[in-house]
């Protein structure tokens, strides 16, 4: 088969999967193309800066109608572009091959959910194994994983991570020399960047690097981000990893930023999202946008999807009597097929606990 | 007991909230978003912990009967109940806190402070907050609301009466409040509810994963059966190590089946008795037709 990006480009906006050995080449290519980035890459304004985009397909495109179409806008994406999500496969398909399209138009940092382990839990690896039938797939797309970089500067004045600062890290050049080709480590500065959250403390509360109560993981506050702004020579530090109602969040006195891609994250949570735009003379500006609209969405060609709410108004709350006869009826034979939204997603799934509503929950 | 016709009902919707009138309830529930930063910052002055990426602040699900006893379900009462004392964090960690915390001490010996402590699994024993609103139905002071106990009750909800196939006339669910927990988990409470012509259930399901390390399920059930007296509630708290649930998941590689709380409910209650199990109830006066 002929190597035509462009095609394959279209065929992924269009949601459609690319044959696996399509995938097993583009993985290749990115890798091949990742490898000669260095850990901390630089990119000079205007950029737009995505934060996590969890496998919302169709928010990731309403993300290019808004910021523009690549090449046209140049991209950071912060990361987690898998997991939790319904088209994990699809996003990270497309931004692989505008990565491999337009290198330099397009920056992919690496993100906590970029990761083998992360991903067996969070529904990426079960995506895969759906969409096209074992495991291999997975592995090709988690071993392009393994060669993001870390980190962005921003005409040498913004830095953007995915997670956020480490204690043992003071400069860039300690970003540098980590050794980032494998798998996330559970700990240490590679592990730090991807999972560390700012916290604003108030009053006499101690501020600096203090520890999570989960017992893994640093919290960092205003003066290590002071700090570290001024030993580098920074004015701003952009990450994501952080849910936000608003779609981004300003912190610290206007030193710290985080920006949140995933509108109406998992589908329900109503939250809007937002894209931050860089420009000419670094001012930032961030692009608030909610959940592309319904219609927008095309129906999976898989079929199998039924809208939870189509299925409750249809089946549940019929009020026509000859209807709510046939109601159980109905509802028994639709269940040998689909199963109620045990996980909650707002969509009806094939899924391996079906079960007729009377034993839904008791 | 014989099954008999549905009391009168009538569906409503208004806004972001719908639900139903049966005989002498009322049921509804209201969904709206997370909460913004204005509305975090007022939950905030009651709730001392740092409060869950997902809060459904604004969200409730009511059950009212006509004498003035009613249940309602919010999350910021619900996270009231949140272990918030000095060594509440420490109860359970996550699985790399062992190898993590010895790298942390050896490399950067001198952060050992977690600044707010409190249990981050967001656990809560919540059940509803059950009131009675003052005077009888014709007094003037129905406005006032005050907190009612529930009974110790020998009676527990009629299971058979659940199973019994029966045309559902009212279902909903909604989610109180949810937390990821960094990518370590899930904390989540959510609330579903069902009424049928003879009776309604509610149930409001606390659901705890830590991976590798933890599942637990606090559940809450309210149910009332037309025509009887009383309201029921029932309250189990199970749970169980990681590792003996994850040995009956289907593929080793694939752990979403530990991600759905109906699957590990359904384990959890094979492998034992639940280590709390409550039956409570509260006379409501007989519901019409």
């Amino acid at each position: 088969m002929a190597w035509d990006l462009d095609a394959l480009i279209e065929k992924a906006q269009r949601r459609e999967l690319l044959p696996e050995n399509t995938i097993r080449e583009l993985c290749n290519k990115a890798k091949e193309l990742l490898l000669s980035e260095d850990n901390v890459r630089h990119v000079q304004a205007p950029v737009t800066v995505v934060g996590d985009v969890h496998g919302q397909f169709y928010d990731v495109l309403e993300i290019f109608r808004i910021g523009g179409q690549c090449p046209d806008t140049n991209y950071v994406f912060l990361g987690d572009y898998v997991d939790r999500g319904y088209y994990s496969v699809e996003t990270i398909t497309l931004l692989l091959c505008l990565k491999v399209r337009y290198p330099d138009r397009v920056t992919l940092v690496r993100g906590n959910h970029e990761c083998r382990a992360v991903t067996q839990v969070y529904g990426f690896y079960n995506e895969c194994c759906e969409k096209y039938k074992g495991g291999l797939v997975w592995s090709y797309f988690t071993d392009v994983f393994d060669y993001l970089v870390l980190a962005v500067v921003i005409s040498d004045t913004i830095l953007c991570i995915h997670g956020g600062l480490s204690p043992s890290l003071h400069t860039l050049d300690q970003i540098r020399v980590i050794d980032r080709f494998r798998e996330i480590p559970h700990d240490g500065p590679m592990a730090d960047l991807v999972w560390s959250d700012p916290q604003q403390v108030d009053g006499d509360e101690i501020s600096g690097f203090t520890l999570s109560p989960r017992g893994a993981g640093y919290i960092f506050g205003e003066d290590v981000t002071r700090h570290f702004l001024e030993i580098n020579g920074f004015g701003h530090i952009c990450r994501a990893h952080q849910l936000c109602m608003e779609g981004y969040q300003i912190l610290f006195d206007d030193m710290l930023s985080t920006v949140w891609s995933a509108p109406n994250y998992c589908y329900r949570v109503g939250n809007m999202a937002s894209l931050l735009e860089i420009g000419p003379g670094l001012e930032r500006y961030f692009n608030v946008f909610a959940a592309c609209p319904d219609d927008q969405r095309t129906s999976d060609p898989q079929g199998g999807e039924v809208s939870f709410k189509a299925l409750v108004q249809e089946l549940l709350m019929e009020e026509d009597e000859r209807k709510s006869k046939d109601f159980q009826k109905s509802y028994d034979s639709y269940s040998q097929n689909v199963a109620l939204d045990v996980q909650d997603t707002g969509i009806v799934t094939n899924f391996r606990t079906s079960k007729t509503l009377s034993q839904y929950f008791i | 007991m014989s099954a008999t016709a549905a009391p009168r009902h009538r569906l409503f919707a208004d806004g972001p909230t719908k639900g139903i009138a049966i005989g002498d309830w009322q049921i509804a529930t209201t969904k709206r978003p997370i909460c913004n930063s204005a509305e975090l910052d007022r939950v905030a002055e009651w709730i001392s912990i740092p409060l869950p990426e997902m809060l459904f602040g604004n969200n409730e699900l009511v059950v009212a009967h006509r004498s003035g006893v009613s249940v309602v379900f919010n999350a910021v009462e619900a996270l009231a109940l949140v272990d918030d004392t000095p060594e509440s964090a420490d109860k359970t960690k996550v699985a790399a806190s062992a190898q993590w915390t010895r790298t942390s001490v050896k490399t950067h010996g001198s952060i050992h402070k977690v600044v707010r402590p409190y249990d981050w699994t967001y656990t809560t024993e919540y059940c509803g907050t059950v009131s009675q609103r003052g005077g009888s139905p014709e007094g003037e002071s129905q406005d006032r609301a005050v907190a009612i106990q529930m009974q110790p009750s020998e009676v527990g909800i009629n299971i058979q009466r659940l199973i019994a196939p029966e045309p559902i006339l009212f279902y909903d669910e909604l989610v109180l409040f949810e937390d990821e927990l960094a990518d370590n988990g899930a904390a989540v409470l959510s609330l579903r509810m069902r009424v049928m012509p003879s009776c309604f259930l509610v149930l409001q399901r606390f659901f705890l994963r830590v991976d590798n390390v933890l599942l637990r399920i606090n559940d809450t059930r309210v149910f009332h059966e037309f025509g009887s007296d009383v309201l029921i509630r029932e309250y189990t708290s199970r749970e169980a190590p990681y590792e003996s649930v994850k040995q009956s998941a289907a593929a080793a590689q694939d752990l979403s089946a530990m991600t759905d709380a109906n699957w590990v409910s359904a384990r959890l209650e094979q492998m034992g008795p639940p280590v709390v199990h409550r039956r409570e109830s509260v006379v409501v006066g007989s519901s019409k037709s």
